[in-house]
């Protein structure tokens, strides 16, 4: 099984079909939340990143939850984007140059794999998690690693591109399960993140 | 000292992001962690930035800070006690 979410500009996309359009507030992520009818209060003291990465998750169980029932241990997650953490690293230097008062709750959010922890404490995984720097989104990798995670005992993967830069998102999310030639869904995937962004 | 109260419930939730309490959802003698407010260790290291950034105060036993803590009746008394 393989499913996949976006979230771009155009709005939020659950395997190829838009399901929720975008505000066009700037608390655009807050809106996604109230819109996917998460409860969750936690997600607002979050900053893009780890919003973006429940807010993509939350809506690929809403119709139907691909991970009711997986072992909580078998279940890998490989997340990757360009830019880390970059705008909690700006915002958080801010604080501490300009407001002369470092935000803890801001500190712990400059690293981009914390979105990955968010996520496995929200739902109690404990599988190995990822996550890459990279140039740009691409699949071939992301199938390569998740080959590597199948071969190392996972049963489930959860892989991500997750940028925000200057309030602009590119979110892409998908899952799927231990099977053979995992590499032949590139195509697939290269599909449903053109349709969401295009 | 009922002035102060209100105003730290309004900077708490302004400081922790706490967007949907409101300052009356917050009672005077409610155990601020460990409660319905879900608020964890970082937020507890937010209130001693609150209390040095808009008060002026620092804590100097780290031990004391769960007890200073506590409330927000604790933590008004706190302030009250300290601040000159």
């Amino acid at each position: 099984m393989i499913r996949t979410v976006a979230i771009q500009k155009k709005g939020i996309f659950v395997d190829g079909k838009i399901k929720f359009f975008p505000s066009q507030s700037e608390q655009f992520l807050n809106d996604y939340y109230l819109m996917l009818e998460i409860n969750y209060p936690k997600f607002y003291k979050m900053d893009p990143l780890a919003k973006l990465g429940i807010l993509a998750q939350e809506a690929m169980v809403k119709d139907h939850n691909p991970f009711d029932g997986i072992e909580d241990d078998s279940l890998s997650l490989i997340f990757s984007n360009r830019s880390s953490s970059f705008d909690s690293d700006e915002k958080f230097m801010y604080s501490y140059s300009t407001l002369k008062s470092p935000s803890p709750s801001l500190f712990v959010y400059t690293l981009p794999n914390i979105m990955m922890g968010e996520l496995c404490i929200k739902n109690k995984w404990y599988g190995e998690n990822t996550f890459f720097i990279r140039p740009k989104i691409d699949f071939s990798f992301l199938l390569e690693q998740a080959k590597i995670q199948f071969e190392k005992g996972a049963k489930h993967c959860l892989c991500a591109w997750i940028e925000f830069k200057n309030n602009q998102v590119d979110c892409f999310m998908f899952y799927l399960d231990k099977g053979k030639n995992i590499e032949n869904y590139k195509d697939f995937l290269n599909l449903q993140y053109k349709l969401a962004t295009q | 000292m009922s002035e102060l109260k209100q105003k730290l419930k309004e900077q708490i939730i302004e400081q922790l992001n706490l967007v949907e309490v409101k300052p009356s959802d917050i009672q005077d003698n409610q155990p601020l962690f460990g409660s319905e407010l879900g608020l964890d260790s970082i937020d507890a290291l937010e209130f001693i930035v609150l209390l040095d950034s808009k008060y002026g105060l620092k804590i100097d036993d780290p031990a004391k800070g769960k007890e200073i803590f506590n409330s927000i009746n604790s933590l008004a008394a706190f302030i009250e006690a300290n601040q000159k």
